[in-house]
């Protein structure tokens, strides 16, 4: 039965999702256009311009993990939902938006920064270590989110 | 411990003996030579002249020159599959230069410029062809020969294009001029009218004038041809269909050349390490008799350069001393098998200097965990692993490639362990294996496994923060001990140990309130929290002459409190990757069964998207891991203890690109 609390946990799940992988979106096309640069000139760094541009993908990964895993909890998933009460659906709704939002805005960023790194290590092959940790802290508010969803999801009694 | 011990070694030699010493050092290849020509920049003392290294430049700009060229014949030629590889033979110096001696590069380099050099110009011509093929293409129909395009002495023809909607305003402007114009249309396309006008030299001036004004494209004809438009072309296809034959000829002669010249990279090689023994001797100093070198080497390697040196030649001193303080000393690090892998990871970030100590064995277990936890399969963990485990096996990797595929190894074990501990194989792919091999689940999960994390996530997350505390620690005592090896034992105490005495009553507190624990224990904690704010009070604000500013400054260090706490914070990501890969992985084998409905393929696509799927899982779960637990050793740890940027050591020794050199006799 589809009650309210159901479609609640469905926006949530699009919020999580949606967002989250435009975030990724955004962040992989800017480091991808920086990469195609690099390549015009140095084709034998695709490897590392790979990894590179690829960083910013991974909100979207959060986003749909956590969207995927309310279609799981709540049922949807295998054709069964459960009858949420609206104020359960609210608080997955909820749990949904860490994810969602820090996830656009620092895949977005993240996308920004390894560009520069890109740039860093198109000139500085051997500072790929340091290009890479500068990255890696805009992930840092992106697993954070991650963790908010994950625990507030925990604490709704379903 | 972990930085090899370094010696100053200084070399004097006759000058005669120039050649002979360089290239034994080349070949004991444990030596960085330093650069003295700054250092004794004495009257008496000569700079080695820049030395005319320009015969083995060239050749070996010609040797890559040619390399390059031939490359593209490379692919090819592998299919006749009868060419041996020289290159997977090992060639010792002797056999090297005598096998460059009966080389003609020039020859070849020649061979290689022509044709090159024909490739361009029959590209260039072809090129030029179509491009007249094409323009000739609308002119089929012309029956006039193109030298009689040129008019005669009095009269002119003009041929083009004009846009239909000007032809006829034009033709009226045109006939204006005066009587003595013909103007023929010949044919049109759906945009213009081709057309031909013939008149007397004097209206050229004008009517040109009027033509450029209603946008006509004039026909340039090809005056280096004769005959009608039809036969031109004619001509030009069979020209085009030559220049294809002279190509093909020219690429099977390249591939020719290629395969029965593999000893270019040889050459290539060998002028390399030549190039290298010149480059050196810039750095040279010398007398009227004496070359002076100095460098740098390992102790380990005292012995072995003794002997390759003085085996041939007795004319020579070393001395060998230790290096003083303010020397830029290069490091090399030095650790057992287990350990060396993750020396990759320090040497992102900058390799320690010399008076520092190797980070390497210190975080090593840490990273090892940390890779494991975030990755948390035993699935990926146990194909990691394994290819990682054939790679090694089935090619030669060297320097830094090869740690790093020795480190995934180790951490494909270490996920592996921790994959099976969380009961985690392929997310819960267990679960569907067909009931006559299901005591593989029993056994798997319900003996070897210790937590679920999906099910009850707080556990691994306790534990994710706990290590970042035992690191955070860690980190500590490594500086407070780095500091009482110093002798510098207040400065440790002030500054790491009044921080450790903060940090273990503040988690103390918490706990005791947490748990039911006895009363005095309670108490005990809140001193020693008390106690620990203290200490960090007085000491922090110690370089501040003024009372006042001692106390402020103190109390504004409290503030670092928040970075401590939020460095162990920082630990949660372990928590959040590791349940991340495992909830994906259960996601991928519950959408995999959608596929089961699909008629007759049903079950093949079940698997290909099953194997893709957990593909593309691992490898992000891979890379998220490799960032992640870089990351926490990089910012949460390092920070606490180390400083890094040191230069490494660079030995100068025999280098090669195509080819193995053996060095022993």
């Amino acid at each position: 039965m589809i009650t309210q609390g159901i479609v609640m946990a469905f926006l949530g799940s699009a919020i999580a999702i949606g967002l989250a992988c435009s975030g990724s979106g955004m962040g992989v096309g800017i480091a991808g256009a920086a990469a195609e640069g690099v390549l015009t000139e140095e084709p034998e760094k695709f490897g590392l311009m790979l990894f590179l541009s690829a960083i910013p993908g991974t909100q979207g990964i959060y986003g749909l993990l956590v969207g995927f895993w309310v279609l799981m909890k709540t049922g949807i998933f295998a054709g069964v939902p459960l009858p949420l009460t609206l104020n359960q659906g609210w608080q997955i709704f909820f749990a949904c938006i860490p994810v969602g939002v820090v996830g656009f805005f620092s895949g977005w960023y993240q996308g920004k920064t390894a560009a520069a790194a890109i740039g860093l290590v198109a000139r500085n092959p051997e500072e790929v270590g340091k290009a890479t940790v500068m990255v890696a802290m805009v992930e840092t508010y992106a697993v954070f989110s991650l963790l908010a969803s994950l625990l507030l999801f925990n604490g709704i009694n379903l | 411990m972990a930085i090899c011990k370094v010696k100053k070694v200084n070399l004097f030699t006759h000058i005669e003996l120039k050649d002979k010493v360089i290239l034994e050092l080349q070949k004991a290849g444990c030596i960085q030579i330093t650069d003295v020509t700054t250092k004794l920049a004495t009257s008496d003392l000569l700079t080695y002249k820049k030395i005319k290294a320009t015969e083995i430049d060239s050749a070996l700009v010609e040797v890559k020159y040619c390399i390059d060229y031939l490359s593209d014949f490379k692919d090819i030629s592998k299919k006749s599959g009868k060419s041996i590889d020289p290159l997977k033979d090992i060639y010792d110096y002797k056999k090297l230069a005598f096998l460059f001696s009966n080389f003609d590069s020039k020859n070849i380099y020649r061979k290689c410029k022509e044709l090159d050099g024909t490739l361009k110009e029959l590209k260039n011509r072809e090129n030029y062809l179509k491009n007249l093929q094409e323009h000739l293409e609308e002119w089929k129909e012309l029956d006039i020969k193109i030298e009689d395009l040129e008019g005669t002495k009095n009269t002119k023809l003009i041929l083009g294009k004009i846009p239909l909607k000007n032809y006829i305003f034009c033709l009226e402007e045109i006939k204006k001029i005066g009587q003595e114009i013909e103007i023929k249309k010949i044919d049109k396309n759906n945009k213009q009218y081709k057309m031909i006008i013939i008149s007397i030299s004097e209206h050229c001036h004008f009517i040109n004038k009027i033509l450029n004004k209603y946008n006509f494209e004039y026909f340039n004809f090809p005056l280096e041809f004769s005959g009608t438009p039809k036969n031109i072309l004619r001509d030009i296809s069979e020209e085009l269909k030559s220049i294809e034959k002279k190509r093909e000829d020219i690429f099977d002669i390249s591939k020719k050349i290629y395969r029965e010249n593999l000893s270019l990279y040889l050459a290539f090689d060998y002028l390399n390490i030549c190039k290298s023994r010149k480059d050196i001797e810039i750095y040279l100093k010398q007398t009227q008799k004496v070359i002076i070198i100095e460098g740098w080497i390992l102790e380990k390697d005292i012995n072995k350069l003794k002997k390759q040196l003085f085996e041939e030649n007795k004319e020579l001193e070393m001395i060998f001393s230790n290096p003083k303080e303010n020397d830029n000393i290069p490091v090399a690090l030095i650790n057992n098998k287990f350990i060396q892998p993750f020396e990759s990871i320090t040497e992102l970030y900058g390799i320690p200097q010399y008076k520092e100590f190797d980070p390497t064995p210190l975080f090593a277990p840490f990273y090892f965990i940390f890779f494991g936890i975030c990755l948390s399969d035993a699935g990926y963990g146990l194909i990691m692993a394994v290819l990682c485990y054939f790679a090694l096996l089935k090619f030669k990797f060297k320097g830094t490639t090869k740690k790093f595929i020795k480190l995934f190894f180790l951490c494909g074990l270490s996920t592996l362990i921790i994959g099976a501990i969380m009961g985690s194989w392929m997310g819960d792919a267990l679960n569907y294996l067909p009931p006559n091999i299901l005591f593989l689940k029993t056994f798997l999960i319900d003996k070897l496994s210790l937590l679920d994390p999906i099910k009850n996530p707080m556990p691994l997350l306790l534990i994710s923060l706990s290590l970042g505390v035992i690191q955070i620690y860690t980190g500590f005592i490594i500086k407070l001990i780095a500091n009482i090896k110093e002798s510098k034992m207040k400065i440790g105490l002030m500054d790491q140990g009044s921080w450790l005495l903060l940090i273990s009553g503040l988690l103390l507190y918490i706990i005791a309130n947490t748990i039911t624990c006895p009363v005095g224990f309670k108490i005990f904690t809140k001193y020693l929290t008390i106690t620990g704010v203290l200490s960090v009070v007085i000491t922090q604000g110690r370089s501040n002459k003024n009372i006042i500013l001692k106390i402020a400054v103190g109390i504004i260090s409290l503030y670092n409190l928040i970075g401590y706490i939020s460095d162990i914070l920082s630990y949660s990501r372990l928590f959040a990757l590791g349940l991340s890969t495992a909830v994906l992985a259960v996601v991928i084998n519950t959408s995999v069964l959608f596929f089961k409905e699909v008629p007759f393929i049903g079950i093949i696509l079940v698997t290909l998207v099953f194997l893709a799927a957990h593909l593309f899982n691992m490898v992000l779960g891979v890379m998220g891991a490799f960032v992640h637990s870089t990351r926490l050793q990089y910012v949460e740890f390092f920070t606490k203890f180390y400083k890094g940027g040191g230069s490494p050591f660079k030995p100068f020794k025999t280098t090669t690109k195509y080819i193995k050199v053996q060095i022993s006799r």
